[in-house]
């Protein structure tokens, strides 16, 4: 029997990647492989799931199935484990977003760069979630690359949402409810969904509200976001929730008028995703990856101007023939993007390279 | 700002609310009533947060300056385990007075910094304004002389 363990710096239930990583387990096992997960950091949350990457011992029908989003030693324990090398690849985030305000992660981001041009050579074969990660890839010079996208689990938005959210968001409405789902991060450009937001409370609805949903991983950006909302007058008008629990996440998907994306890199981008399943309309600034994954399933926008995203916003929610449309087109490239589809492609996209590579 | 994705028309839903929201935004921006000033600063609040670009002017960069210059004492708590969590804020407890008054004195340093921009700035856009009218003024006198007809 062929074995392909995934490796992963660290693994946690609640993000795009270890999401995406019990999908492939599932997939994997389901197509008769055997596939166990192994991660430096595992969360509470996947606690059992996953077995620490020091007891990786690879048998002779290996392979090592190793999810590249951030330079770590991780990558060189991989190589010196011997197992035949395959790239899943996430993306790194430029560092040159992170630059002015977290430099440590700045230099950690550069570092993935340079560690993932290093496993060009050695790595059998690559797999990318988008057309845009595979091309970083060939710039990168791996030579044999095909894009698989990230398995989404759209069944587990089945579960009843957070009661507890959906009263509190349901308390005291008086106008639209915007959404933006990511963790805070200076690429996700959360401040440019704020400006936006401020443009459109003045211009077109003063009782709107906004979510921000996500970890805080830029402490001093955040901060920064806290400033902006404040300075802009919105402060009690936009809510930062954090990384939020599933049930929770679901409900503030319920709650949502519309959801907002003006980031400008994503490598896929699975809250997209998300929200189209959910029916919540999608406006998203055509960058990266975003035109890919949000095909013809929301709006996409050239321009990012704080009075163009307001006035498109408006657009979508004044009018409800335009809206029910659209958030039928979202279902729909939201059904394309399920693990029931893409999760064959994956798994025939990885049987192809481990067929060629073997 | 990186440069959007040029977007054809396909005729997909999103493509005609995309067309219709940017009407929306010029009618919007025509009204009597449009709050200039309010969708100004946003805009300027923004960009203040955005990726330095090197065409960025002067004032872009002053912006920034001054978007660093509290600087927070408070380090952020959170951590995965419980114990660690305890850990730094009993650590923070402890030094407390002395990142306040190192904050203190870095904010300091950062207004300082980015006052200096501003009076250069300010500097710097009066000599650009008066090279221009210089320019202009050259520009007038060469073409008179020209035209002056020969003794």
């Amino acid at each position: 029997m062929t074995t392909v363990h995934q490796l992963l710096p660290a693994f946690a239930g609640r993000d795009a990647i270890g999401g995406h990583c019990l999908g492939v387990q599932r997939v994997l096992r389901d197509a008769g492989f055997e596939s166990e997960i192994f991660a430096r950091e595992i969360l509470p949350d996947v606690r059992g799931l996953a077995h620490p990457a020091d007891r990786f011992r690879p048998g002779p029908d290996t392979w090592a199935l190793y999810h590249f989003s951030i330079g770590d030693r991780l990558s060189a324990d991989v190589l010196a484990s011997g197992a035949p090398l395959v790239i899943d690849y996430h993306n790194i985030t430029p560092a040159r977003f992170f630059r002015r305000w977290e430099p440590r992660v700045a230099e950690l981001l550069d570092n993935g760069r340079r560690a993932l041009a290093d496993l060009a050579a050695p790595t059998r074969f690559a797999l990318a979630d988008s057309t845009y990660n595979a091309e970083e890839l060939r710039e990168l010079g791996f030579r044999s690359t095909a894009v698989a996208p990230v398995l989404v689990d759209l069944d587990a938005f089945a579960i009843e949402p957070d009661r507890g959210v959906l009263e509190e968001r349901g308390r005291g409405r008086t106008g639209a409810e915007w959404l933006a789902v990511g963790r805070l991060a200076p690429n996700k450009c959360q401040h440019d969904v704020i400006a936006a937001f401020a443009v459109y409370r003045e211009v077109f609805d003063p009782g709107a509200r906004l979510v921000l949903v996500g970890g805080r991983s830029a402490p001093q950006y955040f901060s920064a976001l806290t400033r902006l909302s404040r300075r802009l007058g919105v402060e009690s008008a936009v809510t930062f929730a954090d990384s939020v629990s599933h049930a929770a996440l679901v409900a503030y998907y319920r709650s949502a008028d519309v959801f907002v994306s003006l980031s400008e890199h994503e490598g896929f981008n699975v809250p997209v995703v998300e929200a189209m399943h959910v029916g919540v309309p999608v406006v998203a600034y055509a960058c990266t990856a975003l035109p890919e994954t949000v095909g013809a399933g929301g709006v996409l926008l050239d321009d990012k101007d704080p009075l163009v995203v307001a006035a498109t916003v408006d657009t979508v929610l004044r009018d409800p023939t335009a809206r029910t449309a659209l958030v039928a087109a979202g279902r729909a490239r939201a059904a394309d993007l399920s693990i029931e589809k893409t999760g064959p492609a994956f798994l025939a996209a990885l049987r192809a390279g481990l067929e060629a590579a073997a | 700002m990186a440069a959007g994705t040029p977007l054809p028309d396909d005729g997909r839903p999103g493509d005609d609310l995309r067309a219709r929201g940017r009407a929306l935004a010029a009618d919007a921006s025509r009204r009597p009533d449009f709050p200039t000033d309010a969708v100004e600063g946003a805009r300027a609040a923004a960009a203040a947060l955005g990726v330095p670009t090197a065409d960025a002017d002067i004032r872009a960069a002053v912006a920034a300056v001054e978007e660093h210059a509290p600087v927070d004492p408070e380090p952020p708590l959170d951590a995965h385990r419980r114990q660690a969590a305890y850990a730094k804020r009993v650590v923070n407890r402890l030094v407390r007075f002395s990142n306040h008054h190192l904050a203190a004195q870095i904010s300091g340093l950062g207004w300082s910094v980015a006052w200096l921009g501003r009076v250069t700035a300010e500097r710097i856009e009066a000599l650009e304004a008066e090279v221009t009218d210089l320019r202009a003024r050259l520009a007038r006198l060469e073409s008179d002389s020209d035209a002056e007809p020969a003794p």
